[in-house]
């Protein structure tokens, strides 16, 4: 019991420091990837991330289910994450998903309105991978990673 | 076992290992979407041939110059795509594509791309039951949806008598990772549902394939993705009734086994016979495909080759490179596609009536003469020179504008149907499309 207890509570205190480690030498514009705080998950490449968001990878590399949680088509914030993670920019990725979508071979991932709505739901399922704004990010989530203005 | 059985089988132990993965976090997911092209082309040369995209369509008006307000220049590329999706567990899902486009067949069944059950027992492990997209080429599964890829349609001279869009089976999809490479193996089985092809006037040929079988391998690194597939396709129908008056007659010169002082005319009639047969005759596809995605540069290439147990299908090499700079929002293109067959158009060497009484000589040259044209009939041998323009005005929507440039050699008409194939033809191209998703 004290040991179920003791992880959760390390990964609080581990998504704390980084937190905090970010307000040093990050801008406000920032962005953040963040996981649920029970994740095990401890780090994520630029890579991995993308090719969650690529639809190339279903899995976190420990093997558990990756919920993967987008922003709206349109977002400014959206544009800004593909061109960081991986160069690409909104016309590339709405054409790949479209490919991706009508050969049947992924579902689109859940879109959400705005950071408020992909911190809730990465909050609420310990699966969940969202990125939003460094403005938005709350010590009961984790980051994974940073991505500098 | 019977086929359903082993359906409900597989299905019965894909839902088992999807259980115990089970997330509520996506179960119950449901996806309404869709695609369209509102297309419209017009060449220069309509006295002569009329354009198609592929070889499911019939020109209304094949060799009149009617008003293009009137004839069928929008419906050629014109296409509506709708598909629903469902996600029961995070790795059971269930799709639905229809897809409503212009082509002969009137049978509901052929407008449905494809149903099927997906599961996902393991991450690396893919699994589909159903009527799944067929696919062996780089862009067999995406043909309908130009939304997706930079120029107005895919190559004709690659894809648009590839007479394959489903296949009725399973397959089954293995993802290999190797640090930054993704390898994925993939095997397909099954029949086909058929695809109408137009054959003279008013009739079609439902082609359909009793045994399809399908392996390909794709290699993801970075920007470059590579591609290699074979097929085995095994035709389960004739294309009656238009033939069988044809084959009448050419098993009867057989069964008489004339011999005249020129050569062996039965012989001759029987082989003509065999390679008309399609009838259990089987198609072998090979395809090497790359594509490089990066920043602003899009290219794609894909070599492929067919060999057919029969001359009267296809025995062809066929191949395009494309090349896409992307500007912002506008995205210039280039592409250049052409197919060959692998033997010289079919020829007598001899008059099958010289030297028989004129009562004899008569109809035995035109069966000869109508089976060498029948023969020679579904050779191509054509390239396409494409200069496009996509602008991306939307997320969702992409106005394209492209201008083909096509030569047809003589006996090698694919989709240009004419009054006489003998001849060599030159024509231009002039297409817009409007694609668009929601």
């Amino acid at each position: 019991m004290r040991e179920t207890l003791f992880i959760p509570v390390r990964w609080i205190l581990a998504g704390l420091l980084l937190h905090l480690s970010f307000i040093g030498h990050a801008g406000a514009d920032d962005l953040v990837i963040v996981i649920n705080a029970a994740n095990l998950v401890t780090e994520l490449t630029p890579a991995q991330i993308s090719d969650l968001y690529l639809g190339r990878s279903r899995t976190f590399p420990d093997g558990s289910h990756a919920k993967v949680v987008e922003q709206l088509r349109e977002s400014p914030l959206r544009q800004q994450f593909f061109q960081k993670i991986n160069g690409m920019t909104l016309n590339q990725v709405n054409t790949y998903w479209a490919r991706l979508t009508f050969t049947g071979r992924v579902l689109p991932p859940e879109s959400k309105n705005n950071n408020h709505e992909v911190v809730q739901t990465v909050l609420s399922n310990p699966n969940a991978i969202g990125y939003i704004s460094r403005s938005d990010l709350t010590p009961s989530i984790r980051a994974v990673l940073i991505l500098n203005e | 076992m019977k086929p359903i059985n082993t359906l409900l089988t597989w299905v019965a132990i894909g839902f088992f290992y999807a259980t115990q993965a089970w997330a509520a976090d996506d179960f119950g997911r449901l996806h309404f979407m869709g695609y369209g092209t509102l297309g419209f082309n017009q060449d220069d040369n309509r006295p002569n041939s009329t354009f198609l995209r592929d070889i499911s369509q019939r020109p209304r008006d094949s060799f009149t110059t009617s008003s293009w307000l009137t004839d069928d220049a929008w419906l050629r590329d014109s296409r509506l795509g709708l598909q629903i999706g469902y996600q029961f567990t995070p790795t059971v899902s269930a799709v639905s594509q229809v897809v409503v486009r212009n082509q002969v067949s009137p049978k509901l069944t052929h407008f449905v791309d494809w149903t099927y059950l997906a599961i996902n027992p393991l991450p690396e492990l893919d699994t589909r039951i159903g009527r799944i997209g067929y696919d062996v080429f780089l862009m067999s599964e995406q043909r309908n949806m130009s939304y997706s890829y930079p120029w107005v349609r895919p190559p004709v001279e690659f894809y648009g008598w590839i007479p394959l869009y489903s296949v009725d089976g399973a397959d089954l999809a293995y993802t290999l990772r190797d640090q930054e490479t993704q390898w994925r193996f993939k095997l397909q089985a099954g029949h086909s549902p058929g695809l109408g092809v137009p054959i003279g006037t008013d009739d079609n040929f439902y082609v359909k394939s009793n045994k399809i079988l399908a392996a390909t391998v794709t290699r993801e690194n970075g920007p470059w993705l590579l591609k290699a597939g074979y097929s085995h396709v095994a035709i389960s129908r004739e294309a009656d009734p238009l033939v069988n008056m044809l084959f009448n007659d050419l098993d009867s010169v057989t069964a008489l086994q004339i011999q005249t002082a020129n050569g062996d005319v039965s012989g001759e009639a029987a082989e003509l016979r065999r390679n008309m047969t399609w009838k259990n005759s089987h198609m072998n596809y090979f395809t090497l495909g790359a594509t490089y995605d990066k920043n602003d540069l899009l290219a794609q290439a894909e070599l492929g080759a067919v060999f057919s147990s029969i001359d009267m299908s296809m025995n062809h090499s066929m191949a395009y490179v494309g090349l896409a700079k992307r500007m912002d929002d506008w995205t210039p293109y280039l592409l250049v596609s052409g197919i060959r067959p692998h033997d010289k158009p079919y020829s007598a060497s001899y008059n099958w009536g010289d030297g028989l009484p004129p009562p004899f000589a008569g109809p035995l040259n035109g069966l000869q003469a109508g089976a060498i044209t029948a023969l020679n009939s579904t050779r191509i041998h054509q390239e396409t020179l494409s200069l496009g323009l996509r602008w991306d005005f939307n997320s969702r929507a992409a106005i394209k504008w492209q201008l083909d440039s096509t030569h047809v050699h003589p006996y090698g008409y694919l989709l240009r149907p004419t009054t006489d194939v003998s001849q060599a033809l030159h024509v231009n191209l002039l297409s817009v499309n409007l694609d668009f998703t929601f």
